[in-house]
């Protein structure tokens, strides 16, 4: 795993950009280190969407993001 | 296919900010925003050197380095893949950006970007340059923004405002799928780094370190692909052949 993704002062800073926001700051916190997982291939898109489908859903009442699988089923 | 990129030739840095004041200016970004920063590397605060100065003791140490950051417009992003709302996307031309009647302001892309490339726009921009092409549109407040590499500009054959605000030429900027351009040619044959590769987003920004590179190979706004070729540097007198940025290693 990249160390980047265990640096505090990265956690930190993003909590910070995410707090201001109305939206939830955990779920954003953990969508955003796990995109980079997909980035360094230790997660797959696939896999990445249906774990956040139904929060993102929950969240924002949409969830058009562009790593839906063909094959995935609403 | 084109896939637009640049090079950023740190031995030709000098950290003026001139690219970042020309962004905020093309690019009506809002006051106290940046979309193009000059970090320094070396110091405990920005333009603060490392080491000690050769006087009263000190080892002569002294050294600074910049370190210019913008959105490295990556081909593997992770803000692209967080947008709940697919606000945010890659271009056919490789130019990730952001349609801003979509972007909701969520700022979860801002939570991926490794590189803290992205603002949030908690004024509405005002400012927009009298003459030229800084005719950038107003955002509405709450969204997210960053670099586009000027895109306003290249459609219009240009170069993006930061390369040709840059004086000492540090900044090249062109088509990485044409394998004659300046910046296909430099990342070949210069010792380029991408940010963080670790994290494998393998951005479309490169840097050079350790050989100065020629730079810019032409004066003015045009972009590279517009001009006649080959393109002259701007100490190439007539007759004489242009720097094409050396024998290839």
């Amino acid at each position: 795993m990249a160390r980047r993704l265990d640096d505090e002062d990265w956690e930190q800073s993003v909590e910070e950009i995410l707090d201001e926001s109305t939206h939830s700051t955990e779920l954003g916190k953990q969508m955003g280190r796990d995109a980079v997982r997909v980035s360094i291939g230790e997660m797959s898109e696939t896999d990445f969407h249906k774990k956040y489908h139904d929060a993102v859903l929950d969240e924002f009442g949409v969830d058009d993001r562009p790593t839906k699988p063909e094959e995935y089923d609403e | 296919m084109t896939n637009y990129g640049m090079v950023i030739d740190q031995e030709r840095c000098i950290g003026c900010h001139s690219c970042a004041v020309a962004c905020k200016d093309e690019n009506n970004v809002s006051m106290g925003q940046a979309w193009n920063r000059i970090l320094t590397t070396g110091g405990e605060n920005i333009d603060t050197p490392a080491g000690e100065y050769p006087v009263d003791g000190g080892d002569g140490t002294l050294s600074m380095q910049y370190q210019p950051t913008a959105c490295q417009h990556c081909e593997n992003a992770p803000c692209v893949k967080v947008c709940p709302v697919n606000a945010t996307y890659t271009r056919e031309d490789g130019i990730v950006e952001i349609d801003y009647d979509k972007c909701m302001g969520c700022r979860y892309c801002m939570a991926a970007c490794p590189y803290n490339a992205r603002v949030f726009n908690y004024d509405k921009p005002e400012t927009t340059a009298p003459k030229g092409t800084g005719n950038v549109e107003q955002r509405e407040r709450g969204v997210v923004e960053k670099c586009t590499f000027c895109s306003h500009r290249l459609d219009e054959g240009l170069d993006p405002a930061c390369t040709i605000a840059c004086p000492s030429s540090a900044r090249i900027f062109g088509d990485l799928d044409d394998p004659d351009s300046a910046v296909s040619r430099y990342v070949k044959q210069y010792e380029t780094t991408q940010l963080l590769e670790d994290l494998e987003t393998d951005p479309n920004t490169y840097y050079i370190r350790g050989e100065m590179s020629p730079g810019r190979n032409h004066l003015g706004n045009e972009m590279e692909s517009e001009l006649d070729e080959p393109p002259k540097r701007r100490n190439a007198e007539p007759g004489v052949p242009a720097t094409d940025g050396g024998e290839e290693q």
